[in-house]
């Protein structure tokens, strides 16, 4: 009887098991450790893209608003007769609009925030005075729609 | 030879023993550093993007004609106070310079946003001095 008790294998919890977990725990420290830092200079990274692209946006502004002052001075100079060519001289380009009477400028000019934006600005001198029209941001890289996909049209059964 | 594998055995178990504390402590430094690391970056990030934010508050309510004045008020009152209260150490320091141009006609706008270790943002920003054309 004592000797069939003593023959069966005991499951005992010893050294080995305790530092297999160990192992584990340390491990999945390094690795969450790892994981949060890799998580938070992602965060920076788009922190600072962001930061750079704002700068870069003020930036453009500013001189876009530097050509605005000037066409303001153009505008309200009586001596100014030809607008397209003053504001040539700008950088902006200027379009005659209307009839005999109701004449108006339409100026647009751009400014590059970066090598994928730029900021557009238009302004419309009328009745003398000059007010802004447009004022945005758009992406330089033109929109290519490749139109592979075979779409119905919903008029010729696809066959 | 019962002492020999004892003996053995509790060497064995001291190796064990040696090597996880070894792995362990290897294991927690670099978490920990790590870590540290992690928050550090984690507060300049939090930092710079709300001094982004507030610069670029400041640059638009000065394009849409408010007093330099009043932005001071704003700022004084306004962004230290509220954004970081109860961080003494995180508060943003916001600094305003008005310039104009030479002939008068465009009024400039620097803004500095910082903090005690570092200068998160500078951006100027224009308005014409008669105000914007508004569309």
């Amino acid at each position: 009887m004592d000797n069939s008790k003593s023959s069966r294998p005991r499951l005992t919890l010893g050294a080995g098991i305790s530092s297999l977990i160990i192992i584990f725990v340390a491990l999945s420290i390094a690795i969450f450790s790892v994981l949060i830092l890799l998580t938070v200079r992602q965060d920076l990274e788009s922190a600072e893209i962001d930061a750079a692209f704002r700068k870069d946006y003020y930036a453009a502004d500013t001189k876009a608003t530097e050509t605005l002052a000037q066409l303001n001075i153009i505008c309200s100079d009586i001596s100014v007769t030809d607008y397209t060519e003053a504001a040539a001289e700008l950088g902006v380009t200027a379009s005659m609009q209307g009839g005999r009477g109701n004449t108006s400028v339409s100026f647009s000019w751009s400014e590059e925030v970066n090598d994928a934006t730029e900021l557009q600005c238009k302004a419309l001198l009328s009745n003398g005075s000059l007010t802004i029209t447009a004022w945005n941001t758009v992406n330089k890289e033109a929109y290519i729609n490749s139109g592979s996909l075979p779409i119905w049209d919903g008029e010729n059964l696809p066959q | 030879m019962k002492t020999n594998s004892r003996r053995s055995n509790s060497a064995v178990a001291l190796m064990e023993l040696l090597i996880i504390i070894a792995v362990f402590a290897v294991c927690c430094t670099a978490g920990l550093k790590a870590i540290m690391t992690a928050d550090s970056e984690q507060s300049y990030a939090e930092q710079l993007s709300a001094a982004t934010n507030i610069a670029s508050d400041i640059a638009e309510q000065y394009k849409a004609g408010t007093d330099i004045s009043e932005l001071n008020d704003t700022v004084s009152h306004g962004y230290e106070k509220k954004i970081f209260e109860g961080k003494e150490n995180n508060t943003l320091h916001v600094t305003l310079n008005e310039r104009f141009s030479q002939d008068g006609s465009v009024s400039y706008l620097d803004i500095t946003v910082s903090d005690d270790k570092y200068t998160y943002t500078q951006i100027t920003c224009a308005r014409t001095s008669g105000g914007e054309p508004n569309g």
